[in-house]
């Protein structure tokens, strides 16, 4: 058996398998962004109806309660992350949004 | 191009503008250094795009610099550093032929580097009638070293990986923040503009580029001029010039983050809190966002920390003074280390709005050096 050609064989097969490696990581983070952004639109979605059920304009005293929930179930709610996922802890931005 | 030098002078040199050399690139040329060559002097310069370093080197009797023939030519940062730090003589010298081909000659040693045409380098940024302002350099790097921390690693908010300067009448004030903790320092510098335009000035530089400007910095009074335009910053101390590029962007409105008022202040010597904590961190370390709380109650301060694995601690802290509500609060006792760190030893105010708010941490004396913590819920 030609050893030489095996190697080069086995060493595409170690760079093909990095790719795929690579790409699975992209794909993970693209659902990660994907789940993110269903639930800031189902929370959009719930805040709308919920502020056109109660018969009119969206009413501060209500959209600052659901941010609350929203950031109490573990979501950014400030301008510099909203709707993505908290991951390390208590927001400042968040929540000096909240005790405005 | 021809000249001789002391082998620590051109070393001394190499090593100070490599930081700026480009390790991940397509582009061959930014991997080197460019040395020129005037009558009086010898300049390299690397510069990665992003981060650009500039050495002048005046020819005087310590460095031994003599040139023989003027010129300029790129050299690869890697071998030609490692070649200069391993060359066996006091005296090296540098020949450039046509062919763009080094000959470096030191004791009976003898290297051929293959460079690139100085006329590829790229130009370093511009600075034609910027605004200015000089600060001491130990004071520049005491700055960067109480905010630079605070600074995000994640690109996902890029702002947020910068350091905020602003230039206010007659100070500068460093800032930055993680989104969990903000550390924010303010000093007073002189206006060096010849238009005095400074106010409301500011500008988000790269935390890493600030980070390698602390390295270079003299730990001495020796005045650095800073210089902005809107997408550059330049640092000139001595005869080192440091470039870096702006980050692009709107810097979010921390002041607001800072509560205006508290109910509970805490005045702690800084390094029997700082080592309490560090203590209780042993047992927190393994543990997520490495809880340790803190405990006010009456006239004391006790630290503690436990893990159903590992185990619990528990330690008194003397206070000098306390002021206001009791309350338990927990928080990440990295950050609060780092905080601590950052501000000057001696006796430290602990202001906090109960267990769910953020609290400060500052010097009792002034609040110049302000540290602020978000905390971790106790549920
Ligand atoms: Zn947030």
């Amino acid at each position: 058996m030609d050893k030489q050609s095996l190697f080069v064989q086995v060493a595409n097969l170690e760079e093909r398998i990095g790719e795929l490696y690579v790409e699975l990581g992209a794909l993970k983070q693209k659902i990660v962004e994907l789940l993110e952004e269903n639930q800031r639109l189902l929370r959009e979605n719930e805040f709308l109806s919920e502020s056109l059920k109660a018969g009119g304009n969206p009413d501060i005293g209500v959209g600052m309660g659901n941010l609350k929930r929203i950031y109490d179930e573990g979501f950014h709610i400030c301008s510099m992350r909203y709707g993505s996922l908290r991951t390390e802890g208590e927001c400042l931005f968040c929540l000096s949004f909240i005790n405005r | 191009m021809r000249f001789q030098i002391r082998q620590p002078a051109i070393a001394d040199v190499v090593q100070t503008v490599s930081k700026a050399v480009a390790v991940r690139t397509t582009k061959p040329v930014l991997t080197g250094i460019l040395l020129e060559l005037t009558p009086q002097s010898l300049t390299a310069t690397a510069y990665d795009l992003e981060l650009g370093i500039q050495h002048v080197l005046n020819a005087d009797d310590e460095n031994g610099l003599e040139i023989l023939e003027v010129g300029s030519i790129v050299l690869p940062a890697r071998y030609f550093t490692d070649v200069i730090r391993k060359l066996p003589g006091d005296t090296v010298s540098v020949d450039i032929q046509n062919n763009y081909m080094a000959t470096i000659r030191s004791g009976s040693a003898e290297f051929h580097l293959h460079g690139i045409d100085a006329a590829e380098f790229p130009q370093l940024p511009v600075f034609r009638q910027a605004h200015s302002v000089q600060l001491p350099s130990r004071l520049l790097g005491e700055l960067i070293r109480s905010t630079a921390f605070a600074a995000s690693n994640l690109p996902v908010r890029p702002v947020l990986t910068g350091i905020l300067f602003e230039f206010e009448a007659a100070a500068v004030r460093l800032t930055a923040t993680d989104g969990l903790r903000l550390a924010t320092r303010v000093a007073s510098a002189e206006d060096a503009s010849e238009t005095p335009e400074w106010t409301s000035r500011s500008a988000i530089l790269p935390g890493k580029s600030v980070l390698e400007l602390l390295k270079i910095l003299p730990d001495g009074e020796q005045l650095v001029t800073l210089q902005f335009t809107d997408t550059h910053s330049l640092f000139q101390v001595g005869d080192t010039s440091f470039y870096t590029r702006l980050i692009d962007g709107v810097y979010p409105d921390t002041k607001r983050l800072i509560p205006p008022s508290y109910r509970t202040e805490v005045r702690v010597q800084r390094e029997l809190l700082h080592d309490a904590i560090d203590r209780a961190a042993l047992i927190a370390r393994d543990r997520e966002n490495h809880m340790v709380r803190l405990e006010v109650r009456a006239e004391d301060l006790v630290v503690s920390s436990s893990s159903p694995e590992v185990g619990n601690v528990s330690e008194q802290v003397g206070v000098e003074h306390k002021s206001g509500d009791d309350l338990l609060i927990a928080f990440n006792a990295r950050y609060v280390l780092e905080a601590l760190r950052a501000l000057p030893a001696g006796v430290v105010a602990v202001r906090l709005n109960g267990p769910n708010q953020p609290f400060v941490l500052t010097s009792a004396e002034t609040d110049d050096n302000l540290q602020l913590i978000s905390p971790v819920l106790i549920r």
